[in-house]
């Protein structure tokens, strides 16, 4: 026996059936989203579809505002109470989305009652089955189409997602749609059937393609995780942290929401070890550059020492023999650390190495500049001196490219003076050109100091810079030891100073002292 | 015209006084502000002859050197002229030290260095 269709309601009842159908909509809607995968939220089953249809079919226009109502409300809980004040454009998402799931229902009804004039609540079980599954999977493209489609346009979603987002959506409204609004009818509007043989087909029909579908689902779902980790497989050269990323479980845990949040961490991770890594091997390289030894030359005493702030510095220092027996001597430094400060110094160091072997200091010094200012980035600066020690003469020549500070001290008054640069630093006006260099006779005793501007600048904790007074008063007292030793008093002296204040900027340190007459 | 946050700018005359409220110009961070803000003020000096007023600046590093290569830089090519003044000892060692008082006549305060602009 079959019931006559129900009644629609109106007025107050109209409102309170509204209110109900909305209630339930949103629990079992909240239900199905707790499956749900990004990046458009959908879900391989979503119940509330089915009750949807089932309500509309039996009460009409006020289960349509229900539907809308409880769509609205599941999004407003899903998401915005979460993530605080709703723009006004993901307002304008809810709505479209609950407009979508509205119309799906509304699309859903009005091909069953094209379908079978007596209406559905009169079929027999298999036939609203076989009803249902046809209308169903029709007007299910319906909240699919608009759903997605409000999604990518609002730039939730990407355009290269919207064909999987819409597939998952479709399947998890169409299963909601097959499994739950024949149950639901048959529940309410023939009762008697449930019982009988007349649900047999019904839930044979739904077992076998809820199966299907749910396979089809989950296979694609799979793929796309695979297809992931693979991708990021290929990103991570670290095998050790492609293990992390399968413990974090990408390819087995449901959520892959937080599976991506967990991999975009491990990645992160991994890029920061392969920085790290790479500067190490910069630093690796450039301490490599440095001078393995303090050089030998008749008459001189001479030492070099660079202590860099980072992994890899911008200061560098270098001796170059020569042939006529005279020593070539280079400090620099060059703006900014890291990687770039590092090419750049590898740079200036290959210049001036080619340029001092086959030409005189001025030369040398205007070719490098020539050679190098073009490469120069922009705000990338080189402060150097250059030298050349000539035994014969018992001196030295230099050019300062806006370097200091660099001082000279007398053995014979103690007296210690600085010494004013040749030009700016390199790079900082391309068109201008260096003063000659400086000849520096020097008697015995007589030293040399040049250093980099992370001795200047250290600073205590209050503040204060090490500064050239302090520099210049170790340099004056200290200044008739052996050069080794004057660099460790500086050192030492730049560090008591600093009291535990973390050092910033490299210290690169050169002294050419004259040896002493015995 | 629009004053940034590090940089305030005062007409005198045919020239601007340019005063840099920042303790350090040490970091990276610090001088790629700075510039970003000179170029906007820059574009919109006219005449381009400045007054820059370092008193309240206590330390540069190498890395604030390039502040100084741009502002040399960005005068220059609009036939500008650039001054600086109210250095302190350490500051004024620095300009002469790296040579930047070759470029930038150094003066004891803003009204001697806009005078030597004419």
């Amino acid at each position: 026996m079959t019931r006559p269709a129900t009644p629609k309601p109106s007025g107050p009842a109209g409102l309170a059936v509204a209110a109900q159908v909305g209630l339930v909509y949103f629990v079992c809607g909240t239900m199905g989203m707790s499956l749900a995968v990004p990046p458009a939220q959908s879900t391989p089953l979503f119940p509330a579809a089915g009750l949807a249809v089932a309500a509309v079919l039996r009460h009409g226009t006020p289960a349509v505002a229900g539907v809308w109502l409880g769509q609205a409300v599941m999004q407003i809980v899903r998401h915005g109470l979460l993530e605080g004040r709703p723009t006004p454009a993901l307002l304008a998402c809810w709505s479209m989305l609950s407009f979508g799931a509205a119309l799906q229902a509304v699309v859903a009804v009005a091909l069953l009652s094209r379908h079978d004039a007596r209406g559905p609540h009169a079929a027999e079980g298999g036939r609203l089955f076989t009803l249902l599954f046809l209308c169903g999977m029709i007007a299910c493209t319906v909240s699919a189409t608009i759903g997605v489609g409000t999604l990518a346009a609002a730039g939730f979603v990407d355009i290269g997602a919207v064909p999987r987002a819409w597939w998952e959506w479709y399947c998890g409204d169409t299963l909601g749609v097959f499994i739950f609004a024949p149950l639901i009818v048959l529940l309410l509007d023939r009762p008697e059937a449930t019982a009988g043989r007349d649900i047999l087909p019904v839930l044979v029909r739904m077992g076998v393609l809820t199966l299907l579908i749910m396979a089809v689902f989950l296979v694609v779902r799979r793929l796309e995780a695979a297809g992931i980790a693979a991708r990021l497989r290929d990103d991570l050269s670290s095998a050790v942290a492609f293990l992390a990323l399968v413990v974090t479980g990408i390819l087995a845990d449901r959520d892959l929401a937080a599976h991506a949040a967990r991999a975009r961490e491990t990645l992160a991770l991994v890029e920061k070890e392969r920085l790290h890594r790479d500067l190490v091997i910069a630093r690796d390289i450039q301490q490599g550059l440095l001078p393995k030894q303090q050089p030998r030359l008749a008459g001189f005493d001479i030492a070099g020492w660079n202590q860099p702030a980072d992994e890899t510095g911008g200061d560098y220092y270098d001796f170059v023999p020569l042939d006529d027996g005279r020593l070539a001597i280079a400090i620099a430094d060059v703006t900014g650390h890291g990687i770039g400060a590092a090419l750049v110094v590898a740079e200036v160091r290959a210049l001036f190495r080619a340029e001092i072997a086959r030409a005189a200091l001025d030369d040398a010094v205007e070719q490098v500049h020539a050679l190098l200012a073009p490469d120069l980035p922009n705000s990338r600066l080189v402060t150097a001196c250059f030298a050349v020690v000539c035994p014969q003469r018992g001196g030295l020549a230099f050019v300062s490219t806006g370097h200091g500070p660099i001082l000279f001290r007398s053995e014979a008054t103690g007296a210690v003076r600085l010494l004013a640069p040749q030009g700016l630093p390199l790079g900082f006006d391309p068109d201008r050109r260096y003063a000659p260099a400086v000849e520096l006779p020097m008697a015995p005793g007589d030293a040399f100091l040049v250093l980099t501007d992370g001795f200047l600048e250290w600073a205590d904790r209050r503040g204060t810079a090490f500064g050239l007074a302090r520099i210049t008063a170790v340099f004056q007292d200290h200044g008739r030891m052996p050069a080794r030793e004057i660099i460790g008093k500086l050192r030492e002296a730049v560090s008591t100073f600093a009291a535990g204040t973390p050092q910033t900027d490299d210290l690169t340190a050169i002294v050419v002292r004259r040896m002493p007459r015995a | 015209m629009p004053q940034p946050s590090h940089l305030h700018a005062e007409r005198r005359g045919t020239a601007w006084v340019l005063r840099i409220d920042v303790d350090r110009i040490v970091d990276d961070a610090t001088t790629d502000g700075l510039r970003t803000e000179l170029a906007l003020f820059i574009a919109q000096a006219d005449p381009p002859n400045v007054a820059v007023d370092l008193g309240a600046v206590r330390m540069v590093s190498s890395a604030g050197l390039a502040f100084f290569q741009h502002l040399h830089r960005a005068v220059s090519a609009r036939h500008g002229h650039v001054a600086v003044c109210r250095l302190e000892p350490n500051l004024r060692d620095l300009f002469r030290m790296v040579g930047l008082d070759l470029v930038f006549p150094i003066f004891e305060d803003s009204e001697a260095a806009v005078a030597a602009f004419g």
